[in-house]
């Protein structure tokens, strides 16, 4: 193969859901009038913040080369310690919630990194258990939330840019800094890459995985506060599915199932933008809201078929 | 900082062999030492001292005349001895500069953070200091082979060793990223570091050592100033006298050719192989790693790409073209690493045993398998190779690496192979275990199998293989039949060097 | 040679040989514990220990029952198969709406299977041959799957089944009638059925070669490969058998429903499903596990429903402790492998 071909097929790999995104955004405004309009991005905007949110931690457990199916259910917990906390102050009702995150994503940190289970069979159990936690909490019913935090979930800013999606992007952000800036992201790169090695070579391991979980489940719930906050009620299905949304999204924005390689922004965002992009430019255009499932289905199976063929090109 | 480097008596024993018997060598600040030997003569033993990683049951180690003593890894470390391996170990998607680093980042401003910049300017330093122009901001995984392997040196630089140890360094290497490595190799002798530099071509040692030291058996059998010496000489020292004359037994070559090859590529690897595989015959395929040997195997049985060249099979019926899928058939492949393609270790001896002959204890339309038979067929083959096993139940990973072995010739053995390939046999095996599995394959062979061992001791070549061919670059280089197979030949033919010119 | 002194020294203590002893045998432990909670729950729980109520244990394992057969083959052979579930809604539903505009059970329960199967198929080509990583691969599903039964169904569930299907699958043989009870209690099809099932491909599994075969794929694929199995293609096949289970729910639960649904089974059953096969010693890494492990682990995970149900307790608490469950499984199984 000639150099300037694998060059473009290389970037093809790397870029190519950027630009997917571009043709489908390009798609959409040439197809549907009210598509490209500021309510309708204000819409969009709104229905990725929750995705974004847990989507961000996620993407952190990913890189290490484990996972975390709880984060739906972790989202549902956080939203019934708001509900629990309705009468109190907005902030400690927000503190309450993102501290009930942290110590469901330290357990599961701890029953993966420390006790050595498999993330995938231990984070599914938890995904029940902890579900049931939020059911019995809110007893299967719908529950309110503070008026505070009612009124922060419909804040606009310069009465446009909704506040959550500002909290989820800021979210992400924070992570994608302690990926690439820090000396714990610069760890969890390598332990995806090559667990053993790392070890070998000095990484603390079990610490840098537990800290992936925690900050994982910190951002789950952040996902769930945001929901109650911007509905004023916990529904009973807050997080419901999210977890598997939400390792699309992140599989889809190029983070590798395989461990060592990806990144919150841009590409957990391009994830979470493209699925609800089409599923709101579908909804524009007027086509069944039933198709969406069928595009959404077949956009992970082509994310994947990328993301295997991208490990093998570089495995040999 | 310049070290200079002395292991004085040396002795490290593992269960039935002694490994390193009381062995002394000095390297100088400045030096270059050459390390040579066959394999299992012993170097990785000492350069696993050296690394803290086996505790030698007498002798030391002196750095700069101090007792060092070296228990762990981190001792080897901290005493400034630092491993270049032949299998690099690196995170492919993280930068050059930290992967050099990954263990002691610099400090950024802000609490927590790295100093990426300090890093990669660390990095581009070690590597300056090289002569390398690699970016320190590259990922790892855009390097080249031999660019990897200059970071790896580079790490080792900026960690400050003082004792450099190459591990056959060259092997993967093209020859113009071989120069580049001889010419950071003369740049670190420059600076006074203690280097050991292990390898079997003799050329690179006559080119880039001061001295040398020979291993065989455990024991130092000479070392001294490379001028002083001629290439045959070392392979004389390599080898032994007493070994190097013709094998005790040879079978007669003549029967009548099963499997021909003709012209095997694979791009990269393989440059067209031309090899016949005659009935009761063992034919030894010999060379150094890289040199195309289980690339050659796994191309023809189809478990990696081939993309050229033809097969030919004879039986009974005549000679016809064999495919893929039914040379594996007909084949035995005793796979160079039992662990991860030679045995299901969490499975009963005899499941292991059996696998390769199902069919034989399948019975009906429903295809059942008669348990009870696989059982006594597994239990008599325990007998007949005399494995160690509590029971033909015992899961194969409580075995010994040797009776391991010998499970992974009963499951072929149960087959009756036409063709019997061994890559690696004696691995990993220890002596009485080898000398079982020797008889063995001359048994088989007697018995008319077609016979390919694949070996890199080179005392094994010599008693089993009644043909050998030299495989070198991809290419067959050479062949010798019977009694002109000698150990020096062997070496020499499989360096590129002929014993005689030297 | 048998070398009796390493045996004897490894089995020191007779807790220790015991232990060794347990973790030879996998299907020891389901066993034990539905003996165990069938024990307890029949002396504590009031009804528990029915004819009725057995009867209806029984009939539930049919619900469940084939695609926990289904995802054992998948684990044994080293994957995991979560489309399953929603599998069962897609067959189901096309199945049922033919039925309905056909009056005919055959082709129904023809469609079922066969849409069942190409999922399978699908899961299969992109595990065995395209080299993709099973639980991506069958989420993917899992959301096409589901997506298409609400697309097909407009989000309706399809009504006007045929009586003669219904009658066929959701019977009950040999009604007895027990005192007062005005109803009869039979032994439900679907249990017979799965109770079928689970002997003929549990025999498959542990008997044939085909069985063996899938077993050292999942216990060292490179293995198998070199030893003379095709791998690519026994890999496919446990695949393609899960989705046939999955088409063989579709009958078994649309009979008993009366109707197919979008979401015949609830998404939290697929932890069970997991939890059953995991439970009767299957593990993620391939080459163990059993149908009667599983069947096991199936019988122990539905008793406790059953009796959760019977005592009143909430469906809430009745998730957090079989979650709980599933992660001490798991935690067994770590201890195991030590």
């Amino acid at each position: 193969m000639h150099e300037s071909m694998i060059q473009a097929k290389r970037i093809g790999l790397e870029y190519g859901f950027y630009l997917l995104l571009l043709a489908i955004v390009a798609v959409f405004t040439v197809i549907s009038n009210s598509f490209l309009t500021v309510s309708n991005f204000v819409q969009i905007a709104i229905a990725s913040t929750f995705l974004l949110a847990a989507a961000a931690g996620l993407t952190l457990v990913l890189v290490t080369g484990e996972i975390d199916l709880s984060i739906g259910s972790t989202a549902y917990v956080a939203a019934t310690i708001v509900y629990l906390t309705a009468d109190a102050p907005a902030g400690l009702s927000i503190a309450a919630a993102l501290g009930a995150g942290l110590a469901i994503g330290l357990f599961n940190g701890w029953i993966v990194a420390y006790l050595g289970m498999n993330s995938l069979l231990a984070t599914l159990g938890l995904m029940i258990a902890y579900r049931g936690v939020a059911l019995v909490i809110t007893e299967g019913t719908v529950k309110q939330a503070g008026e505070g935090l009612a009124d922060l979930g419909q804040l606009k800013l310069f009465g446009v840019i909704p506040l959550i999606f500002l909290t989820a992007l800021a979210i992400l952000l924070v992570f994608q800094w302690i990926l690439r800036k820090t000396r714990l992201g610069t760890y969890w790169l390598a332990i995806g890459n090559n667990e053993d090695s790392a070890r070998k070579i000095g990484v603390p391991v079990r610490r840098a995985k537990l800290a992936a979980y925690a900050l994982c489940g910190i951002s789950a719930a952040a996902s769930g506060t945001l929901l109650a906050g911007y509905l004023g009620e916990i529904t009973t299905f807050t997080g419901r599915g999210m977890e598997f949304q939400a390792v699309a999204a992140v599989v889809i924005g190029g983070t590798s199932l395989f461990g060592g390689r990806g990144s919150a922004f841009p590409g957990t965002l391009a994830g979470v933008l493209l699925l609800i992009i089409i599923n709101n430019g579908l909804g524009t255009r007027g086509v069944s809201p039933f198709v969406y499932p069928f595009v959404a289905g077949a956009l992970i199976f082509f994310a994947i078929y990328l993301d295997a063929i991208k490990n093998r090109a570089r495995s040999s | 900082m310049t070290a200079t480097l002395h292991m004085e008596g040396v002795t490290k024993a593992f269960p039935g062999v002694k490994a390193l018997d009381c062995v002394s060598i000095t390297v100088q600040a400045g030096e270059v030492m050459g390390l040579v030997g066959v394999n299992g003569a012993g170097k990785s033993t000492l350069m696993n001292v050296l690394g803290g990683i086996y505790m030698p049951e007498e002798g030391h180690v002196e750095i700069n005349g101090r007792r060092v003593e070296l228990r762990r890894p981190s001792d080897a470390d901290e005493a400034g001895i630092a491993f270049i391996h032949q299998e690099l170990l690196y995170f492919p998607t993280l930068t050059v500069a930290e992967n050099m680093f990954i263990s002691r980042l610099p400090a950024g401003r802000l609490p927590f953070t790295v100093d990426k910049r300090a890093a990669q300017n660390r990095a581009g330093e070690a590597l300056g200091q090289l002569g390398s122009a690699i970016r320190p901001s590259a990922p790892m995984e855009t390097l080249s082979v031999g660019e990897k392997q200059v970071v790896e040196i580079a790490r080792a630089v900026a960690q400050g060793a003082d004792i450099v140890i190459f591990d056959e360094p060259s092997s993967s290497l093209s020859i113009k990223e071989k120069d580049a490595l001889f010419a950071i190799v003369r740049k670190l002798k420059a600076e006074g570091k203690a280097i050991i530099y292990i390898s079997h071509f003799l050329d690179e040692i006559e080119e880039l050592c001061d001295s040398y030291a020979v291993l065989r058996n455990g024991r130092l059998v000479g070392s001294g100033s490379v001028a002083t010496v001629t290439r045959s000489q070392i392979v004389e020292l390599i080898v032994g006298q007493a070994m190097s004359g013709p094998a005790a037994r040879k079978r007669k070559i003549g029967g009548a050719p099963r499997l021909t090859l003709s012209g095997i590529r694979r791009d990269g690897i393989l440059h067209g192989i031309d090899l016949e595989f005659k009935r009761g015959e063992v034919l030894g395929l010999w060379g150094l790693l890289g040199s195309g040997r289980t690339e050659l195997i796994r191309s023809i049985l189809g478990l990696d790409p081939m993309h050229g060249g033809s097969m030919t099979f004879n039986d009974d019926g005549g000679s016809r073209p064999i495919g893929h899928r039914e040379l594996l058939e007909r084949t035995a492949y005793v796979t160079e690493n039992r662990r991860t393609d030679g045995l299901f270790l969490d499975e009963a001896v005899w499941k292991n045993i059996s696998a390769t002959t199902l069919d034989q204890y399948a019975a009906g339309r429903m295809r059942v398998l008669d348990k009870a038979a696989e059982e006594r067929t597994a239990i008599s083959m325990i007998e007949r190779l005399t494995i160690r096993t509590p029971s033909h139940r015992a899961r194969a990973a409580n075995l010994s690496g040797g009776n391991q072995q010998k499970v992974v010739f009963a499951k072929w053995l149960n087959r009756k192979p036409e063709i019997l390939i061994l890559d690696e046999p004696t691995r990993g095996v220890d002596v009485g275990a080898k000398r079982e599995i020797g008889e063995l394959v001359e048994s088989l062979a007697d018995s008319g199998s077609s016979v390919l061992l694949v070996t890199s001791e080179i005392e094994e070549m010599v008693a089993l293989a009644d043909r050998v061919a030299v495989i070198r670059d991809g290419v067959i280089a050479s062949e010798a039949k019977g009694e002109s197979i000698t150990e020096a030949d062997l070496m020499a033919a499989a360096m590129g060097t002929e014993a005689a010119d030297a | 040679m048998v070398d009796e002194s390493q045996f004897r020294a490894s089995g020191a203590s007779p807790g220790l040989k015991l232990w060794h002893w347990i973790s030879a045998n996998p299907a020891l432990l389901p066993v034990a514990l539905s003996v165990a909670m069938a024990i307890i729950f029949a002396l504590t729980v009031p009804k528990f220990a029915d004819l009725r109520n057995i009867m209806n244990i029984f009939g539930q394992l049919g619900f469940l029952g084939f695609l926990c057969i289904g995802m054992t083959y998948v684990m044994v052979a080293g994957g995991i198969d979560l489309s399953s579930y929603t599998v069962v809604s897609a067959s189901a539903v096309v199945g049922a709406t033919a039925m309905v505009a056909t009056d005919s059970t055959l082709l129904g329960c023809v469609l079922m299977l066969a849409i069942g199967c190409s999922f399978g198929i699908v899961n299969g080509i992109a595990v065995a041959y395209l080299r993709m990583i099973p639980f991506i691969v069958t989420l993917s599903t899992m959301v096409v799957a589901e997506g298409f039964a609400i697309w097909f169904t407009q989000a309706q569930s399809v009504y006007g089944l045929p009586d003669a299907f219904i009658d066929n699958f959701s019977a009950r043989i040999l009604p007895m009638t027990l005192g007062i009870s005005p109803r009869p209690v039979g032994i439900p099809v679907a249990g017979i059925a799965v109770l079928v099932a689970a002997l003929a491909l549990g025999f498959v599994l542990s008997r044939t070669i085909y069985g063996r075969r899938v077993y050292l794929t999942g216990a060292n694929e490179e293995t198998a490969r070199i030893s003379g199995v095709k791998v690519r293609r026994i890999e496919f096949s446990t695949y393609a058998i899960a989705g046939i289970m999955a088409g063989i729910t579709a009958i078994v639960l649309t009979a008993d429903l009366g109707t197919a649904t979008t979401a015949m089974v609830r998404d939290v059953r697929l932890m069970d499903i997991i939890a059953a096969t995991v439970i009767g010693g299957a593990s993620l890494k391939g080459g163990k596990g059993s149908i009667l492990g599983t069947m096991f682990g199936l019988l122990f995970l539905t008793m406790l429903s059953n009796a959760f149900n019977l005592l009143g307790v909430s469906p809430f608490i009745a998730m957090v402790i079989k979650g709980s469950v599933l992660v001490a499984v798991i935690g067994l199984d770590v201890l195991r492998a030590k």
